[in-house]
């Protein structure tokens, strides 16, 4: 009984962690939360395959989840080399920069509104300021709204 | 699956669908902290849902470490902005790895540490602060449809652990067990089976007004069948379902497995298998020994995927910043927003 409750558990917490990458995966703009999003939903196969594995007593759930990681970390990989590049041809993280790729038929994504920046959500670190003002590029104020 | 499993499961599901939703990005819109407290509250649910693991000291650290993962996987996909949504992701990971390794799983637990929290995680740091100085983007602050895809999340997980808990768990009809439990047979002066003999017992009603009543007995369990006739009478009369229809001894057709085919492997097998005190000795044998061949071909993609991500990153760069740049979704603040680096 308790190896059947240990498989169940498991396999609530894995069915858990997927629906919540998948939530965030769908839902989330910022490319790199959406990476994030997506191994959680690994991390969520991952858990479940090793309690599949104990639970029939057989190294293929622990083979299968090795793998998962070394896909894993190839999918790392090219994401952060697609991300890099993505960011260096539209200066922002934003998904929604490349709705060009969408099919013919579906209408563009327009923003609504433009969220207002609060005082509350600028949590800044408090530096100690120190030395001259560096002269500012212009080009960077463009780019860095809030800094 | 009982009623209330199912009243629970659903409950479950509606409150973390509304608890996500809630808690996703949504502008400045209020409601953050109601969605927390519906995401904790459908958190004790499934909880509920879990099974008892009948031993005390892994259960608590169990407990623990699934709630943690759970907890911090939704805040990492929740918080606004990204350095804490991987920070969140990162103790997630730990959880993970310290499930893994209540499970016996040691090398994946240090694996996972160290491949995931250790490299992957890192470098995404690095190329979030690389990226993203600010750290402020009006897009972190808003989600697509986020209730549609917090609706789609909580129906995919309600309806998984529904099937999990179906499947796991064989029926048994409490009232045709406590009455097992009285039946005594003709001839005996004591009740021959107890409750812990009973693995299935399910009662279903087929058509005209008959019943099939499907027991499973544990193999140690004893019926000779000779005292059948006699269980189906007394089960017939004492069973409310059955004499609320007035059900004959005939209209009951009683099947019975005495000894239900053992799938699962003891825990002395898994002792001297998957729990062995050698795991890494035996997991590397397994791993080089019936999965060679699955380790080349893993280890050449590593390689193509190294080769790939060095030609995508050192790609020929966009000649003309300002022409090139794509079509960027209108209402955004970011004026200049191609750079050329």
């Amino acid at each position: 009984m308790s190896e059947t409750a240990m498989l169940h558990n498991s396999l609530l917490v894995g069915a858990l962690l997927f629906g919540i990458g998948l939530i965030g995966f769908i839902s989330r703009r910022n490319m790199i939360v959406m990476f994030l999003c997506a191994e959680m939903m690994l991390q969520g196969v991952s858990v479940s395959l090793v309690a599949w594995g104990r639970f029939h007593d057989n190294w293929g759930g622990q083979m299968l989840v090795i793998f998962i990681l070394t896909v894993a970390a190839c999918e790392a990989a090219i994401a952060l080399g697609l991300i890099l590049m993505l960011f260096q041809r539209s200066g922002r993280l934003d998904i929604a920069a490349w709705q060009d790729l969408r099919e013919d038929s579906v209408p563009a994504y327009v923003d609504r509104e433009i969220v207002e920046v609060r005082e509350e959500n600028k949590l800044w670190p408090k530096l100690t300021p120190s030395g001259i003002e560096p002269p500012v590029d212009p080009e960077e104020i463009m780019h860095r709204e809030h800094v | 699956m009982s009623q209330s499993q199912i009243y629970f499961g659903a409950a479950a599901m509606i409150l973390s669908a509304v608890g996500m939703w809630l808690m996703l990005p949504r502008g400045n819109a209020p409601g953050r902290w109601i969605g927390v407290l519906c995401g904790l509250a459908s958190l004790v649910l499934y909880a509920g849902l879990g099974m008892d693991m009948q031993s005390a000291g892994v259960e608590w650290l169990y407990g623990i470490l699934a709630v943690t993962v759970v907890v911090s996987a939704a805040a990492a996909v929740t918080f606004r902005n990204p350095v804490y949504c991987a920070l969140w992701f990162a103790l997630s990971l730990l959880g993970t790895a310290g499930l893994f390794m209540v499970q016996g799983a040691q090398f994946l637990g240090i694996a996972t540490v160290v491949v995931y929290a250790g490299a992957i995680l890192v470098t995404f740091l690095f190329v979030l602060m690389l990226a993203q100085p600010e750290g402020h983007a009006y897009y972190d602050r808003v989600s697509w449809e986020g209730m549609l895809s917090a609706t789609a999340g909580a129906v995919l997980v309600g309806v998984l652990t529904m099937a999990v808990t179906v499947s796991l768990n064989p029926p048994i009809e409490p009232q045709v067990v406590s009455a097992i439990e009285k039946f005594i047979p003709p001839g005996a002066d004591a009740p021959r089976l107890t409750a812990q003999s009973i693995q299935k017992a399910h009662l279903a009603k087929i058509d005209d007004g008959k019943f099939e009543l499907v027991l499973d007995l544990k193999p140690y369990a004893t019926l000779p069948e000779t005292e059948e006739a006699a269980l189906k009478q007394h089960l017939v009369t004492n069973v409310p379902r059955l004499s609320d229809h007035k059900a004959t001894a005939e209209q009951l057709k009683l099947i019975i497995n005495r000894t239900p085919i053992q799938l699962n492997p003891s825990d002395n097998d898994r002792k001297a298998n998957i729990l062995t005190d050698q795991h890494v000795a035996r997991l590397g044998g397994e791993l080089f020994g019936s999965h060679l061949v699955a380790i080349e071909v893993g280890g050449t993609l590593l390689l193509i995927a190294l080769v790939g991500a060095i030609a995508i990153v050192a790609h020929d760069r966009p000649k003309k910043p300002a022409s090139d740049a794509p079509h960027l979704a209108t209402g955004s603040t970011t004026k200049g927003t191609s750079r050329h680096v």
